[in-house]
């Protein structure tokens, strides 16, 4: 140990009182190594008269020294409490700046007694520093503890209630609001005082309590009376409160709370909430809130008791001016609206960037029964995104194979083909349904399977369980198969005609020697016309797996088909 | 015999044995007892004062101090004298301050009388302020 450090020790350590007239002394040493070795040995010994100095010197300390003495938590607490206790005029206001910059919560409860006292001269300065200590202390609670510092900060928070617990018998007083404050910032909404203030409006804070819970910003304050929406019995008034109040710091915190959708509980409380201050003259308050906070403004005005056209114009300026989120529930909660306007807004929504929007507007026009509402579907069916096919084929639900098929025979050849296409479009299940029927025991399905195929042009798709029906023991099901077969030229379908050339039935033989008669004729129409495209020509390997195709739209019109299919 | 021996052991007992009116209790026993009390509770008395003024005196002493720290740096008698005479000159109220203030050892603040001195307290400056 060096000669200088071996000094300070002693001094730190020795029982001699002279040794903190010396630290002292030594705090204005010429050499600042010196003065700052002395600071830390004066903080090791202690002590009333270092704390004293320490306490009066305050303002005139650096604030390198000044954190020094704020990390020795309550090091200055004794000489601070002294000064607030004693309301020594010459180091009051030291003790206060002292006591925020060394966060000696200790002190509030004294601070409070000071700002209860109406008559004393300090009652302004100690009110706005419970103030800020409790604000700070507030902060600490909100933030990891600090494991260094032994305080519990939720001890202090309990004993600084008890002290300020005191002063909401009295809100009368000209520092009632700091105060008031102070005690918001710690209680929780369970507290006894504040529920009996926000219940009786004869009270004397009763006003004070609105009028702070409206107003203050602070967010632990806004916290608070955010935390009455999951209270299944909340006070009328904090209700009230949270739909009055219209600036922005709180709307954020509201819309991150309801981002995710309301509980039951909070969906109750917002049922009880008949008007909202910022509608609808503030919907440019909207704009400012970011992306996870929108979404909570649609869930608020969805499920409150507002009117509905109101709701309505909310949704309408979200749906244009939203972030992509609340635009999606946006789009979502346009269900529970009607009319020419949300049709119209429904329509517009097809327009729109994103995709989930687009399907949630989709999903909407065969309910709202718009002209055009099946043209649209059907072009959605080509999206390339998942969730509009989805949407489409959901909103084109009759267009399945089962309902086709009851309706089969009541159609034209045409309508046949062109709702057969619409069809295999809708329903992705169908090829798989046809393809079970082609193998089912019953005669009646099978034909009926083979007439579906040919009706919903899957003959390509579904050749193999066509071919395999060449041996089936009915011989005019096997001509059936030979005649759908027919349509598609290919290895396997020539293959399967020749083996039927040599068939038990003369009809079998001969509707294979035609079918392959006719093969023949198309290819030789397709060597004379060598550009155009054939289907017929595509290999039995490139045809797309059951239920996967989409085959192009269909020529036909929709509407005249719904009419058709219904 | 023995019944005869007996009989002189209880009559020589009962001879010494008190007997009402035998002992005196007079005030001039009382005097001599409360005395010594009163004595030996005031040299209690002396003893702890004089104790507790020793530890208040060792407690706000500058110059016990100033002695412990010359013990803790190992600072012969010689050297102890001069620093002694530094702090006097000085006037210092803590003498202890010449072991954390350099500049009290600087050869302006000294003056001349202190020439013949400046190297053996130069070496010493440097012995107590070292940082190593």
């Amino acid at each position: 140990m060096n000669p200088l450090a071996a000094t300070l020790k002693l001094l730190a350590n020795n029982n001699n009182d002279s040794a903190t007239a010396v630290l002292i002394a030594a705090l204005d040493a010429s050499q600042r190594d010196i003065r700052d070795l002395a600071l830390v040995a004066l903080l090791d010994r202690g002590g009333p008269a270092a704390e004293l100095h320490i306490l009066r010197n305050w303002p005139n300390l650096s604030e390198r020294w000044r954190q020094q003495v704020a990390d020795r938590t309550d090091w200055l607490s004794a000489a601070i409490r002294a000064a607030i206790v004693n309301r020594e005029a010459a180091i009051f206001s030291t003790a206060c700046s002292a006591a925020v910059a060394t966060r000696n919560y200790e002190a509030i409860p004294h601070l409070v007694a000071v700002a209860a006292d109406a008559a004393s001269p300090f009652a302004a300065r100690a009110a706005t520093t419970a103030l800020e200590l409790t604000d700070l202390l507030n902060e600490e609670l909100n933030s990891p503890r600090d494991y260094r510092i032994r305080r519990d900060p939720q001890l202090l928070r309990a004993h600084v209630l008890v002290a300020l617990e005191r002063v909401m018998d009295r809100l009368d007083g000209p520092y009632a609001r700091e105060m008031l404050e102070a005690f918001l910032l710690l209680a929780s909404r369970d507290n006894a005082a504040i529920s009996r203030l926000l219940q009786s409006p004869a009270e004397v804070g009763h006003n004070l309590l609105v009028s702070v819970l409206t107003i203050c910003s602070r967010p632990a304050i806004e916290k608070l009376l955010l935390s009455y929406l999951d209270d299944p019995r909340a006070p009328h008034a904090a209700i009230n409160i949270i739909g009055r109040r219209a600036d922005i710091s709180f709307l954020r915190h509201l819309g991150r709370k309801l981002a995710d959708g309301p509980t039951p509980e909070q969906s109750a409380n917002l049922r009880r909430i008949q008007t909202i201050a910022f509608l609808p003259d503030h919907l440019d308050l909207i704009d400012a809130l970011r992306d996870a906070e929108q979404p909570g403004i649609v869930h608020l005005v969805v499920e409150s008791s507002i009117s509905r056209d109101l709701v309505f114009v909310v949704l309408n300026y979200i749906l244009r001016q939203g972030n992509v989120s609340a635009r999606r529930l946006a789009a979502n909660a346009l269900t529970q609206f009607s009319g020419p306007a949300a049709d119209g807004l429904a329509l517009q929504l097809l327009e729109d960037d994103d995709t989930q929007v687009r399907a949630a507007a989709a999903g909407q026009l065969r309910e709202r029964n718009v002209p055009g509402a099946i043209d649209r579907l059907v072009d959605i069916l080509s999206s390339p995104h998942l969730e509009e096919r989805q949407a489409a084929q959901a909103g084109l639900r009759e267009f399945t194979l089962g309902h086709f098929s009851a309706v089969f025979d009541a159609l034209t050849p045409a309508a046949r083909v062109a709702s057969g296409a619409l069809v295999r479009r809708v329903d992705s299940r169908a090829i798989d349904q046809i393809q079970a029927d082609m193998t089912s025991i019953n005669r009646g399905r099978k034909q009926r399977a083979i007439e579906m195929a040919l009706a919903l042009d899957a003959v390509d798709v579904l050749q193999v369980p066509l071919a395999l029906l060449l041996k089936d023991e009915d011989q005019y099901l096997r001509i059936e198969a030979i005649r759908a077969l027919a349509t598609l030229d290919c290895r396997l379908t020539r293959e399967a005609f020749r083996d039927a050339l040599l068939d038990s039935h003369p009809l079998v033989q001969q509707a294979a020697e035609s079918a392959l008669a006719q093969l023949k004729r198309a290819t030789a129409d397709l060597a004379a016309k060598p550009t155009s495209a054939s289907r017929a020509e595509m290999p039995i390997n490139d045809s797309t797996a059951p239920g996967v195709a989409i085959p192009p739209s269909p020529e036909i019109s929709t509407t005249a088909l719904t009419e058709v299919m219904s | 015999m023995n019944c005869l021996t007996y009989s002189l052991a209880v009559a020589t007992w009962g001879a010494k044995q008190p007997k009402p009116g035998d002992w005196t209790f007079g005030w001039s026993a009382v005097g001599l007892i409360g005395a010594t009390s009163l004595l030996v509770i005031t040299l209690i008395w002396l003893a702890i004062k004089s104790y507790q003024a020793r530890q208040r005196r060792e407690r706000h002493s500058p110059w016990r101090l100033f002695s412990d720290l010359c013990r803790t740096h190992h600072v012969s008698r010689r050297h102890q004298h001069i620093l002694k005479c530094l702090a006097v000159q000085y006037q210092l109220e803590q003498p202890a301050m010449l072991f954390i203030e350099p500049k009290w050892w600087e050869a302006e603040q000294l003056g001349p009388t202190w020439s013949p001195h400046l190297s053996e307290l130069n070496r010493l400056r440097l012995r107590l302020f070292s940082r190593r």
